[in-house]
């Protein structure tokens, strides 16, 4: 059984910066052809002033403080949590603008629900991203799946 | 991409994608998204996690369904929201399609939203995602 008082917990905010090298690696992994991803000519004549990132991008850094509180073995225990038990559930990703290269941003995550069903286990975690700016730029909503946990 | 408003309606299919799962496109995603959970490139420590061997990250496959949108779309700041329930898992030597099509078309505060549903299916027609769609504007 997760400890439901950690309903609302705030996570440690974590700050990135999206480089062009970043996004290169990331779109060779995907197989993503798209030019406005590595040329900055191609982005521009679709109105962008640098690269853009995918929309799924996202996953380089918005799950850096869940990873963080993953790792964290006595927040863990305190919240009853295995992490060995963990899979990701589902990933909901919500843009107010497109990432760029360059982009400063800050990762504001907390934990926004805890429940059962079943024998599982649901933790749903909200992270905010804003640019250097404080302007919205995503919210991304994980839920995680712990195994066995629902009891 | 100017024009493509006036192209989409409800049933307009995305052209599909095709992706393969293997071993080289799990360590290169491993280490362009930080996600090095062992479970995806380490088939001993896979066995003792109770998986069998290795498999394929989750957001691996997002990415993948992402593509699809984006790169039909041509602009990949039209997405709004992309939403994936992950319920299969992907493994060494799979062979994965993704297509999907505009099931509705809504006129937004910033102009027509489209919702696009997305599917996700192995070589043997297994889904590896359920309840997936993104909804993407028509016009920046």
């Amino acid at each position: 059984m997760i400890d439901q008082s950690f309903v609302g917990y705030q996570l440690r905010p974590i700050e990135y910066e999206v480089c062009r090298e970043k996004i290169r690696e990331y779109v060779e992994a995907i197989g993503d052809p798209n030019p406005m991803y590595r040329d900055r000519e191609a982005a521009r004549r679709l109105g962008y002033s640098d690269v853009v990132a995918p929309p799924t991008f996202a996953a380089a850094f918005s799950a850096l403080p869940m990873r963080a509180m993953m790792a964290d073995a006595e927040l863990m225990r305190r919240m009853g949590i295995d992490p060995a038990l963990v899979v990701h559930g589902s990933q909901c990703y919500q843009y107010t603008r497109p990432l760029q290269a360059g982009d400063q941003l800050l990762v504001d995550a907390r934990i926004d629900e805890i429940y059962q069903k079943r024998d599982m286990g649901f933790v749903v975690i909200k992270a905010d991203v804003r640019d250097a700016a404080g302007k919205p730029v995503l919210a991304s909503i994980t839920t995680l799946i712990v195994r066995g946990a629902g009891k | 991409m100017s024009g493509l408003a006036t192209e989409i309606k409800p049933g307009t299919a995305l052209p599909n994608v095709t992706k393969t799962i293997d071993l080289p496109r799990l360590v290169r995603y491993a280490g362009a998204s930080g996600d090095f959970n062992q479970i995806h490139y380490d088939d001993g420590y896979a066995k003792a996690a109770g998986l069998g061997a290795v498999i394929g990250q989750g957001m691996l496959t997002m990415g993948f369904v992402s593509e699809a949108v984006t790169n039909w779309l041509g602009d990949p700041g039209l997405v709004k929201e992309i939403t994936v329930r992950f319920v299969g898992m992907t493994r060494l030597g799979d062979t994965l399609t993704i297509g999907g099509e505009v099931a509705e078309i809504e006129e937004g505060p910033d102009g027509p939203v489209a919702k696009v549903v997305l599917r996700c299916t192995n070589q043997n027609g297994q889904a590896i995602v359920d309840q997936c769609r993104a909804m993407v504007k028509l016009a920046r």
